[in-house]
């Protein structure tokens, strides 16, 4: 794995700077979740068991030495068939009430570690189109990254321009898809596509993007260097869930903060394992790998093929139409990736009844059985969320040990990461 | 793909679905508990009625 230069792993070197004081609750102990975990799965322990009060009855019965004509005598005297039924019917009812909620919970972390699965809906649904964001630039094997790059410096689609001008060895194919990408990008109003994956012979690509009001390219390995990198920034259009924009962070309004792959990221990072994949944030680089072999990642792959089949039979079961399942994919555009596939779903359900509860019902089934994988991701997701609010209130040496942890965390997840803050502090302009 | 999921929310949600299966099993527990016991005293009559029986015909 090509690690962005080790020295200054876990280290911040932006010296003193103002903390804003955040609430509490943005760096909460994932110790609470631990809990909560821990009580779901004795709730179910318990249910899995038949563990009821009743159970005890034979036992006491027992001991009043009567046989069994009494017991019968004495049940039927006072209806305790009928209401033991009853009582069952409520624990049933209880429980079902309870799978339901937390299926319900879940379900988002499923699919959104498996966007993947979906590629006629991941790959090709947009995402929303940016407003303000951090600005990347390109990085190429050897480059050392500083603040400078990440906001303003030349255009990264000039920089890809005169790469692609220079490169003699593109196919037709990849021309076509550059293009694709450029006239999404640049003509239809500013939208940003991430387009990562594969093209037409199955070679990873490479993805880099500006952000803000410029646009962005894809470009393939080979026309960047040797490695196979996949490459985003963090905030992507997330002002509404920080509070803060991008803009701010440029205009001074917000300090810098630390924003590591979320588990959308980590999902896509174990679906495509042979890519080096870079978030960067306001303070630093992120750089993962993905484990091949890892129990994780291996039960992350089954997920996947659960979802893709899932997807396929409901078309298939309902011989939904090509042009039809296109329709409805538009319709999701602004839907959180997440929730892309429940919205499908729903969208056809317009066209083909019943397809929703079909396909829901299979989906709940999934989801069940990928609980525990799903209360891993929401854990790491939750201790990397965490981390943007201790951005602005530990000093950098606590914050270390937070980045610290989470990157262990991460590595029981079969994720092999790397944080390199920028040497320098980010450079602000002027309130615009 | 970058966003993070509302891992607050997905927490209060299950953090209710906790509290709430607590709250029926509750409900429940009591209803066996008073059919248990309803069931013993009903037992208990008839083995004492037994037992009269027998000291009857003595």
């Amino acid at each position: 794995m090509n690690t962005v230069s080790q020295e200054n792993l876990y280290t911040t070197q932006h010296g003193e700077q103002s903390v804003e004081k955040l609430s509490s609750e943005t760096i909460e102990s994932p110790q609470t979740l631990n809990n909560l975990f821990s009580q779901i799965e004795d709730i179910q322990r318990a249910q899995n068991t038949n563990e009821k009060g009743m159970t005890r009855l034979d036992e006491v019965v027992g001991h009043l030495d009567v046989d069994g004509t009494q017991v019968e005598e004495a049940k039927s005297e006072i209806g305790f068939n009928q209401k033991s039924e009853n009582i069952t019917k409520k624990w049933d009812q209880a429980k079902r009430k309870f799978e339901e909620a937390t299926r319900k919970a879940i379900l988002p972390v499923v699919t959104a570690l498996s966007l993947h699965a979906f590629p006629g809906i991941a790959q090709e649904v947009p995402t929303e189109p940016l407003q303000d964001s951090v600005g990347t630039a390109l990085i190429e094997k050897s480059h050392e990254l500083t603040e400078e790059d990440v906001f303003d410096k030349k255009s990264p689609l000039a920089l890809a321009s005169e790469k692609m001008q220079s490169s003699e060895k593109k196919s037709s194919e990849e021309l076509a898809l550059i293009k694709d990408f450029s006239y999404k990008v640049w003509f239809d109003n500013n939208e940003w596509t991430s387009r990562s994956g594969a093209d037409s012979q199955g070679n990873p690509l490479t993805e880099v993007k500006e952000t803000g009001k410029t646009g962005g390219i894809v470009m393939f390995d080979h026309e960047m260097s040797q490695e196979k990198i996949s490459m985003h920034t963090h905030p992507v259009e997330v002002s509404d869930m920080l509070g803060s924009s991008a803009r701010k962070i440029r205009t001074g309004e917000q300090q810098p903060f630390v924003m590591p792959p979320s588990a959308t990221d980590i999902g896509s990072c174990m679906s495509n394992s042979g890519v080096i994949h870079r978030v960067v944030d306001p303070r630093g680089v992120w750089e993962y790998q993905c484990d091949t072999q890892h129990p994780f990642v291996l039960k992350q792959k089954k997920l996947e093929t659960q979802l893709r089949t899932l997807a396929d039979t409901v078309k298939r079961d309902f011989s939904v139409a090509p042009a039809d399942s296109t329709r409805a994919l538009s319709s999701v555009k602004n839907t959180h990736p997440s929730m892309i596939i429940q919205k499908y779903f729903s969208e056809l359900e317009k066209q083909y009844p019943g397809i929703e509860e079909y396909g829901n019902s299979a989906l709940k089934k999934i989801v069940q059985e990928n609980q525990d994988m799903a209360m891993r991701i929401v854990n790491q997701e939750k201790l990397g969320a965490s981390l943007i609010g201790s951005s602005f209130v530990l000093s950098d040496t606590e914050l270390s040990e937070k980045i610290k942890n989470y990157i262990q965390q991460a590595e029981t997840l079969g994720v092999s990461l790397s944080y390199t803050p920028f040497r320098e502090k980010p450079i602000q302009k002027e309130k615009e | 793909m970058s966003h993070f999921l509302p891992v607050d929310e997905i927490q209060s949600d299950l953090q209710n679905a906790v509290d709430e299966f607590f709250i029926a099993s509750q409900e429940i527990r009591k209803e066996e508990d008073v059919l248990e016991k309803q069931l013993l005293q009903t037992l208990e009559q008839k083995k004492i009625e037994a037992i009269r029986k027998t000291l009857g015909t003595l």
